[in-house]
């Protein structure tokens, strides 16, 4: 397991590294298993999920993105990734992801910010892709668990020449 | 490389099939570098992406690695980005400003205008022939630059048709981009996306005013659109992204009544499918700014104009109601790369220009729930095409019913006239002697 480092001005009330470990490998999983409804349940009412298209872009309103999604959007995409006729995902693709080097520091208003670094592998037909980079998700405590309030995913090629990118990374 | 012959060419097309040799024969691509996209105009840059002198953005023409440069004096230029020396590729970086290119060979360095501004350890030349003003040992200049309204296109042929006769009717598509800014000039903005096709460019081009395609490619992202727009609560206005995706699912009928104009060059356009126009405070306080500089009549001119997509055979596509264009860069017979910009209106509200991100982001990225049903059936049709299972590709719809009109030709939207004519054209430039 990785080792976390938690930042030394930490309050006390941030969770244990062990039980944010946890909500991302199942986090992960849900989406490697295709539990969409599961994993559209872990974001706020008003939670995005942003995956940038230049290295550490800061706007997403005046500047594209791969993915900017809010709820609409996400669930959006849930419906086509479940249709029958999404012809490019006949046959459906597959993933494995792993994620790693997870770090907790506290972020404003009790916001918990978690940086960690992913792979995941991307196999349609007899072909596998591989994607890597950097997750940030800002977390908070809602309903007796932890919610999804942003989950940016910070590509390594994000800027680079892309074929299409249909499931959530 | 290889050669076909005139003949042989002329029974690749014919008025409503082609042979599929077109899609997947490598020595059609060169023929085609040389001789489509290096005689067309093909649009390489605009001109807000190098406001300041030194700025310079990278293209490819053709196979020809190209920068666009905006020299000391104001003027744009389209250099080749090959060193005079060895060959090298001058310029790495895909934008950028510089005071002048220096090589990373040898370190021959250029002004921005392509000319030679020194050589490294400059003993050794004396009694050669070498000479920094001969333009032999320079960037060489493309032979042809024009830019239109702030396009800029350039040709690699020395002579042939100037811009705007080349663009004929679809001129009028790049004028419908640029009258929409209240202050009557467009910027690129908000970043490009780059897209890898495994297909020839042809059949993109072919796409873009294919309007039989987008009920059917498109029935995933259109059923998803149409399941959420009935999550919406009643009494709520249906969101803009809803309205743009369930649009791809209209009735045959909506699609032919749209239309496709074309004209001799391979250019054509088809009628709009979802009008920016609305009541919403955003586009009133737009018309206003509209109106402000142009009047009401002008403005409402402007504005009763609807198109979807414009091609500009052989290089680009633009859609001027959400501000997009596409540019075509073909790599090889089966690989095609496209780049999306999107387009500032100046004088417009910021909320207009978000409205054409969000545009890009949920119909022309990668990423969107659109494009890859789109990648994947040109895929298909290039893996197909590829079997001996038939030689033809039938482009028969709509034969025989055009509607000539005084230079540009049009048809119901389901036609498939702007293939027959993309090809039309694409012999012509095939076959024509340089």
């Amino acid at each position: 397991m990785p080792t976390a480092v938690k930042s030394s001005a930490a309050p006390a009330q941030l969770p244990d590294v062990g039980e944010i470990e946890r909500f991302l490998s199942e986090e992960a999983r849900m989406l490697d298993e295709g539990r969409y409804d599961e994993w559209l349940g872990l974001f706020t009412d008003d939670g995005i999920y942003w995956v940038p298209l230049e290295p550490g872009q800061t706007d997403p309103i005046n500047h594209v993105s791969l993915f900017y999604e809010d709820r609409l959007l996400r669930e959006m995409r849930v419906k086509r990734l479940r249709h029958p006729r999404a012809f490019s995902l006949e046959p459906p693709l597959r993933t494995a992801r792993l994620v790693g080097n997870v770090m907790v520091d506290a972020g404003e208003g009790g916001e918990i910010i978690v940086r960690s670094t992913f792979h995941m592998m991307e196999s349609r037909r007899d072909e596998q892709r591989m994607f890597g980079g950097t997750y940030t998700h800002r977390l908070v405590a809602a309903g007796g668990g932890l919610r999804i309030k942003l989950k940016r995913v910070d590509l390594i090629n994000c800027d680079a020449v892309h074929e299409a990118l249909q499931t959530f990374i | 490389m290889g050669f076909i012959s005139r003949g042989e060419l002329q029974r690749l097309v014919e008025p409503d099939r082609v042979h599929r040799s077109v899609y997947v024969d490598p020595a059609i691509f060169d023929m085609e570098m040389e001789r489509v996209f290096g005689r067309a105009w093909i649009y390489v840059g605009h001109e807000s992406q190098v406001p300041k002198p030194g700025d310079y953005i990278t293209a490819l023409i053709g196979r020809q690695p190209v920068v666009m440069v905006r020299h000391t004096d104001g003027a744009i230029h389209v250099l080749y980005n090959r060193c005079g020396h060895k060959g090298a590729v001058v310029v790495g970086e895909r934008c950028g400003n510089a005071k002048f290119f220096r090589c990373c060979y040898h370190g021959w360095t250029y002004k921005t205008d392509g000319s030679l501004l020194g050589v490294p350890l400059r003993t050794g030349y004396e009694g050669t022939s070498f000479d920094t003003t001969n333009a032999a040992f320079w960037m060489a200049k493309v032979p042809r630059v024009q830019n239109y309204r702030g396009f800029v296109f350039a040709s690699l042929a020395d002579h042939g048709l100037d811009l705007k006769t080349f663009l004929g009717t679809a001129l009028s598509s790049l004028d419908d981009m640029v009258d929409r800014a209240p202050e009557g000039q467009l910027e690129i903005a908000g970043g490009c996306f780059r897209i890898l096709q495994r297909s020839n460019w042809k059949i993109f081009m072919e796409n873009l005013n294919d309007l039989m395609h987008p009920m059917i490619v498109h029935e995933s992202s259109v059923e998803a659109a149409r399941q959420q727009g009935r999550e919406v609560a009643p009494g709520e206005p249906q969101p803009l992204v809803i309205k743009i995706l369930a649009g791809n699912g209209e009735a045959y009928s909506f699609w032919e009544r749209l239309g496709v104009t074309v004209d001799e060059h391979g250019h054509s356009f088809m009628g709009g499918i979802v009008s920016p126009r609305s009541n919403d405070p955003v586009f009133l306080q737009y018309v206003a700014a509209m109106e402000k500089n142009y009047g009401k009549e002008r403005t409402e001119k402007i504005l009763s104009v609807n198109r979807h997509n414009t091609i500009f055979y052989p290089s680009c596509s633009v859609q001027a109601s959400f501000q997009q264009m596409r540019v075509i860069r073909p790599l090889a017979i089966d690989r095609t790369l496209v780049e999306v910009w999107n387009f500032r209106l100046k004088g417009a509200p910021e909320a207009m220009y978000q409205k054409t991100l969000l545009y890009s982001n949920v119909v022309n990225s990668p990423s969107s729930i659109v494009m890859p049903d789109d990648l994947e059936a040109y895929n298909r049709v290039q893996v197909g095409l590829g079997t001996a299972g038939s030689d033809w590709v039938s482009l028969h719809r709509d034969t025989g019913r055009d509607r000539p009109g005084s230079g540009e030709t049009s048809a119901i939207g389901t036609s498939e006239l702007p293939m027959r004519n993309q090809f039309r054209a694409w012999l012509r430039y095939m076959t024509a002697e340089a």
